[in-house]
């Protein structure tokens, strides 16, 4: 009980001493940030700057390391643009009504004359 | 009084560090986690292929349709049949350490009672910063020992080949006009899968 009263009286104090100063005018140390205040948002500020700068970064490295997936990626308008086909034999591509599907068509030789 | 205080010292201390430390933890664990992606230095392909026989078939397989539909509006043969659906996973890695990667693999297949199996190979070239990758295809016929003469080794006889770029998920059909009446007109429909789950 002793202790309670203890810790009552101890609130009263501060509070009324943060009146106090804020009573004595609008001077510096009046406004000045608790310093509880000031420990807990300075590293929380920094904390978060830290998370951003992580999370900027994995995202760079991710657009360029690997093969992307076409997972949430509009696909290429038609894949005869970029096309490359090689083969001993002659061969024809033909494209098709679906722009992801392309057929190579490989000829006999008396076939391409 | 003066323990009230300190107490009350201790709490007010000890707030900063309840609300820091996870938020300082978290980065920290994200970080190791994004190197851990960055270096990785090996890819997985999965190669989905459809191996279809042309003409004489009149049953349709849905798992081939669209393809099917597509061969249908180019070529004049009377139906498809699915022969077999074989997978190839190939695991990409930077042997050369020049930022490249490369990997292979084969699978046998076997057509039904045929005694004559085929051999399907990929050989996959690509960059990391590339969403394409280089795949040479090849399908051969192999003899096997049971039913050749006079030979070392299992001679091999190259069906279709050809080197394709190819996206994730976009497909290929290859297919070759047949040189002889007896010979199956086999189509290879080839469709890469980067880093299956």
């Amino acid at each position: 009980m002793r202790n309670m009263n203890a810790l009552l009286e101890e609130m009263a104090v501060r509070a009324s001493e943060r009146v106090r100063t804020l009573e004595d005018g609008l001077g510096a140390p009046a406004l000045r940030r608790p310093a509880w205040k000031r420990w807990t948002w300075t590293p929380l500020a920094a904390a978060a700057a830290v998370a951003a700068l992580v999370l900027v970064r994995g995202q760079g490295a991710d657009q360029g390391g690997g093969l992307e997936s076409s997972a949430g990626v509009p696909p290429a308008t038609n894949m005869m643009a970029e096309l490359d086909v090689e083969a001993e034999k002659p061969f024809v591509v033909f494209p098709t009504t679906d722009p992801d599907i392309a057929v190579v068509w490989l000829l006999n030789p008396k076939e391409s004359d | 009084m003066t323990e009230t205080a300190g107490m009350i010292e201790r709490v007010r201390n000890s707030i900063p560090a309840v609300f820091v430390l996870p938020l300082l933890l978290g980065p920290l664990a994200g970080v190791a986690s994004a190197q851990e992606e960055t270096t990785r230095d090996f890819q997985q392909v999965r190669f989905r292929f459809y191996l279809v026989q042309a003409d004489g078939f009149t049953e349709q397989d849905p798992e081939i349709a669209g393809v099917v539909n597509e061969l249908r509006n180019l070529f004049n043969f009377r139906g498809y049949r699915l022969v077999s659906t074989p997978i190839v996973n190939v695991v990409l890695e930077d042997r050369s350490g020049i930022d490249r990667w490369d990997g292979s693999g084969t699978q046998r297949i076997v057509v039904g009672d045929s005694e004559m199996p085929w051999e399907l190979a990929v050989d996959v070239r690509a960059s990391p910063s590339s969403p394409t990758i280089r795949v040479e295809v090849r399908l051969t016929s192999i003899v096997p020992w049971s039913i050749r003469e006079n030979a070392r080794r299992d001679p091999v006889e190259v069906y279709l080949e050809a080197s394709v770029t190819i996206r994730d998920c976009q497909t290929v059909v290859l297919g070759s006009t047949r040189t002889s009446a007896e010979e199956p007109v086999l189509i290879l429909v080839l469709t890469p899968e980067f880093d299956p789950a």
